[in-house]
């Protein structure tokens, strides 16, 4: 893939596997042709958001279903993990609803804007999932040691359950990121302008305008991946840990 | 950990690869490799024949519609998603494999088990929750998938490629009828519950459980499934689906009232 990226038209579909002289300017064309820098913008804000959204809501939740006792726990748990079993393409049409309703009482408008991309991610039944057996195992004494010290929740959740479990924490995050990045299909249906469609839905886009240009659209691949292995390889033991912990993904 | 990247790379950018590879082009690496076992040159992604059909045509042999099997365009989208998903079950089988105590082995071999039966006696078994969970979410993963269908898919194949994620989005995004879609979405979801129950049902016969041998742990009402891998040796309570059975109503309820509030009703 990488090697087709740098070759010409020409060779490319003639099928070679080496190119003769490496091109770096596909890069730069295919950069400018699809308008990545963008879409890439876009994404980079979408995931930010979402990041930002998962960690907060989903540490308060987590900590709610692991630490705290109150009334109906168990069932609404129950409740979040079963939304994992129904697909996303059931959900898509009350979700899109939901989301134009929410546009039309609200200040701002939902479709085409950011919060239609980012709102309904903020929280997820897996994040919380993975927090929560995280949580959970933390050792009560640290709870009693802080409850004597005066702290309460939300001074133990911010000073103690936070910092051990950093771990956990970095693990949503990549998951937050990976999945919102290669998000394809939600965002189709909430964009009807290029404004803030991220770069997935530009790279599907360019991958039918760019028609025979082989090398371009291996270009923009590359250019689409890069982001994500750059993480991959930071994270790498974080990354397949979270998911050998948990079976699950974003 | 190379064999992890398809897992993670978006899969739009990994299935335009696919794409070139599987392309129509007499000179394509997949025609290439097809020429090179003397099978000619495919149409790959734009052939909408079955592939049992393909193989029976140059014997004479007329097969019947139902016999024909995945178009080959099917068949390609097929291996992307083996592709894609080789990396991720190779790592919670590692997980599984990891949890199986040496004990068991070492007196499997002081009563001379050769590798097959040891394999066959004890790994298998005890990897049985593992497979299980695995099978279940791919079972899932396929209902859902989209994102490389919507790359790969050409009109060429006439919609032998389309999943019910793919036809939903179409009715109700590109022909509007939103109707017609939720109803599809319903359906979906129905089919996917009951197949879920039979596996289910299936595994409660045939999965090894080793609840005897461990501590009973909160799990969470439905936590089994999902629990399956974060056990250490751990097996998973079994998944208790009369409960999980009623939330999944509830949530389907609240589906129904609100689509019928849109409705006007």
């Amino acid at each position: 893939m990488v090697s087709t990226s740098l070759m010409t038209q020409g060779e490319a579909l003639s099928g070679r596997v080496i190119p003769s002289v490496p091109r770096f300017d596909n890069y730069t064309e295919a950069w400018d042709g699809a308008n990545f820098s963008e879409y890439f913008w876009n994404s980079v804000q979408i995931a930010a958001l979402t990041i930002g959204g998962q960690v907060v809501f989903c540490t308060l939740a987590a900590y709610a279903f692991g630490r705290m006792e109150f009334f109906g726990k168990n069932i609404l748990f129950g409740l979040f993990l079963s939304t994992l079993m129904i697909p996303e393409a059931v959900t898509l049409i009350p979700n899109y609803l939901t989301v134009v309703w929410l546009g039309r009482i609200g200040p701002i408008p939902w479709i085409n804007n950011w919060p239609a991309l980012t709102v309904p991610f903020m929280a997820s039944a897996f994040s919380i999932f993975l927090l929560r057996q995280f949580f959970a195992q933390i050792p009560d004494e640290l709870w009693d040691a802080a409850r004597i010290d005066g702290a309460g929740h939300f001074r133990f959740l911010w000073q103690i359950v936070v910092p051990i479990s950093r771990a956990a924490l970095l693990t949503v995050i990549i998951f937050t990121f990976v999945g919102s990045w290669n998000a394809l299909q939600w965002p189709m249906v909430v964009t009807n302008s290029p404004e803030w469609r991220p770069v997935s839905y530009g790279l599907s886009f360019f991958l039918d305008d760019a028609g025979a240009a082989v090398h371009l659209q291996m270009a923009g691949s590359v250019i689409t991946i890069l982001p994500i292995l750059a993480l991959y390889f930071v994270v790498q033991k974080q990354f397949t840990e979270g998911i050998a912990t948990t079976g699950l993904k974003g | 950990m190379i064999y992890f990247i398809p897992y993670i790379t978006p899969a739009v950018a990994s299935a335009a690869v696919f794409r070139i590879i599987f392309s129509n082009r007499p000179d394509s690496l997949a025609n290439q490799v097809s020429k090179g076992m003397g099978m000619g040159t495919q149409q790959w992604l734009l052939e909408p024949k079955g592939i049992f059909q393909m193989l029976a045509e140059p014997l004479d042999v007329a097969l019947p519609a139902w016999a024909a099997g995945p178009s080959l365009a099917l068949v390609v989208i097929i291996i992307y998603s083996v592709w894609t998903y080789v990396g991720y079950d190779t790592v919670i089988f590692l997980a599984g494999l990891g949890a199986i105590p040496n004990e068991l082995y070492e007196a499997a071999k002081i009563d001379g088990g050769s590798r097959w039966a040891i394999f066959r006696h004890i790994t298998l078994p005890l990897l049985s929750p593992t497979t299980f969970f695995l099978s279940l979410i791919a079972v899932i993963g396929t209902f859902k998938a989209f994102n490389h269908i919507w790359v790969l898919r050409h009109a060429s194949a006439l919609g032998t490629t389309d999943t019910a994620s793919i036809v939903i989005f179409n009715e109700f995004f590109r022909n509007s009828r939103f109707g017609y879609a939720s109803a599809m979405a319903f359906v979906l979801f129905a089919i996917i519950l009951s197949l879920t129950l039979v596996q289910n049902r299936i595994a409660s016969k045939r999965v090894f459980s080793m609840v005897s041998q461990t501590q009973e742990r909160e799990a969470g009402p439905w936590g089994s499934a999902a629990e399956v891998v974060t056990t250490s040796g751990r097996p998973p309570k079994p998944i208790n689906f009369p409960r999980m059975f009623a939330y999944a109503i509830l949530i389907l309820g609240a589906v129904v009232a609100r689509c019928c509030r849109w409705r006007g009703w």
